[in-house]
């Protein structure tokens, strides 16, 4: 057992409890945003903590996450463009479902 | 002493993801992300990732964090940036609490979960290291194993941009930064540009045999761009228009080219023959160095050419 990855496959855990917790609580969607990639971050710790628990370092999971990363930085600015014309549109940073409460 | 540090980091990240989502204001919270990115990195050593620390360092809280600045300033333009603080008593905010708790409890019971028999990924990895045309395993997996996960990565960057084309807002004056006539400033680029270029290079060459790689060299050479055209060297709209359309077109068809080639002698798609692999590799690495490069430039520079349509070049 390595105490790193176990260590760090927590502080995954962690990072997506507290993701999911702030996306469901904010309306603002940059924090929202924000939120989500937190609990990415998270996903990518577990993906390879949980992989590296023998002690052993495995290269499938780390360049499963270098691409993740990649993709995970074209879907924040895929958002960031949604968010800049919604709010164009709108005037506003929050989305219409989250009024109700 | 370690695990003292391990412990300390794992506070450290709990710790900056609560207060990206709590610091007043919005702008504090993307400062506390930069930071989370940035001790990530720190943690990807801890856990022998070098190639995800530099990838993390470069592209989750550099380039990421500047798309994100770039948004806060526009936005402070035009809306109030925190309308709603949180509210304790809310229902939505125990929904909230009881699911995140929920998801923490299933993670850490599959966790302590350790499956019977674990796959040994790495031991069939090293035995057909030889045979991948490089000797560092991650380039071997990322471009040889699992080449078609690159293939569609790539692509998700090109489909990323041409969204952000479509939704460029053509009705609103262009939001043009302020360019910056400081002296230091540019003594300071005509030193950083040069050895930036240099680390680019360098991480594509290690690529094969090191930690390094198209990824890592991409986003540096992307950094290299923002930081130019954040001091008020830019490029005029047609040749950034250009060079996006370049960078679109580079990486992903070169990619591909090299992907379809092994049709014609009648293998699957993205066999490699044994002798050609490392050279096609390096073929693919460059052209998704160039291609990332400038397409993750092209996803900071494309709200700011957004012209009234008249003055569009045809």
């Amino acid at each position: 057992m390595s105490s790193s990855a176990v260590i760090f496959s927590l502080a995954g855990i962690g990072l997506c409890a507290i993701g999911l917790f702030g996306f469901m609580l904010h309306t603002h969607l940059i924090r929202k945003l924000l939120a989500f990639n937190i609990m990415g971050s998270g996903v990518f710790l577990l993906l390879v903590g949980m992989a590296q628990r023998s002690g052993h370092t495995d290269p499938v999971p780390q360049a499963l996450v270098l691409t993740g990363i990649v993709v995970a930085v074209s879907a924040t600015a895929l958002a960031l463009y949604l968010i800049r014309r919604w709010l164009q549109l709108s005037g506003s940073t929050e989305l219409p479902e989250d009024d109700r409460r | 002493m370690s695990v003292l540090l391990d412990l300390l980091l794992l506070s450290s990240l709990w710790v900056f993801a609560l207060l990206t989502l709590t610091a007043l204001p919005l702008f504090r919270g993307v400062v506390f992300f930069i930071l989370l990115g940035l001790m990530l990195a720190l943690v990807w050593i801890r856990l022998d990732a070098p190639d995800i620390a530099l990838a993390e360092a470069a592209i989750g809280a550099g380039i990421t964090g500047v798309l994100l600045l770039d948004t806060l300033g526009h936005l402070h333009h035009r809306a109030d940036q925190e309308s709603s603080p949180i509210r304790l008593k809310s229902s939505r905010f125990w929904v909230a609490l009881i699911s995140s708790l929920s998801l923490a409890g299933l993670l850490l019971w599959a966790l302590l979960d350790t499956p019977a028999t674990p796959t040994m990924l790495a031991e069939q990895v090293a035995r057909a290291l030889p045979n991948s045309g490089v000797d560092h395993p991650i380039t071997a997996v990322l471009l040889n194993f699992r080449s078609y996960d690159t293939l569609l990565e790539i692509g998700v960057l090109v489909v990323a941009i041409l969204v952000g084309l479509t939704l460029a807002d053509k009705d609103s004056a262009q939001l043009s930064l302020p360019k910056l006539p400081n002296p230091l400033l540019q003594a300071c680029l005509a030193l950083l540009v040069p050895l930036m270029l240099m680390v680019s290079s360098y991480l594509l060459w290690a690529g094969s045999k090191q930690p390094g790689g198209a990824f890592q060299a991409g986003a540096v050479l992307a950094a290299t761009g923002i930081l130019l055209h954040l001091s008020g060297f830019r490029l005029t709209l047609r040749t950034s228009e250009r060079l996006m359309r370049a960078g679109l077109l580079l990486g992903f068809s070169v990619f591909l080219l090299v992907a379809a080639s092994a049709l014609i002698d009648g293998q699957p798609l993205l066999t490699y023959p044994d002798h050609l692999a490392g050279i096609l590799i390096l073929i693919i690495e460059l052209a998704l160095t160039l291609s990332i490069g400038l397409i993750l430039l092209s996803l900071f520079t494309l709200p700011h050419f957004a012209l009234p349509e008249q003055e569009r070049p045809k």
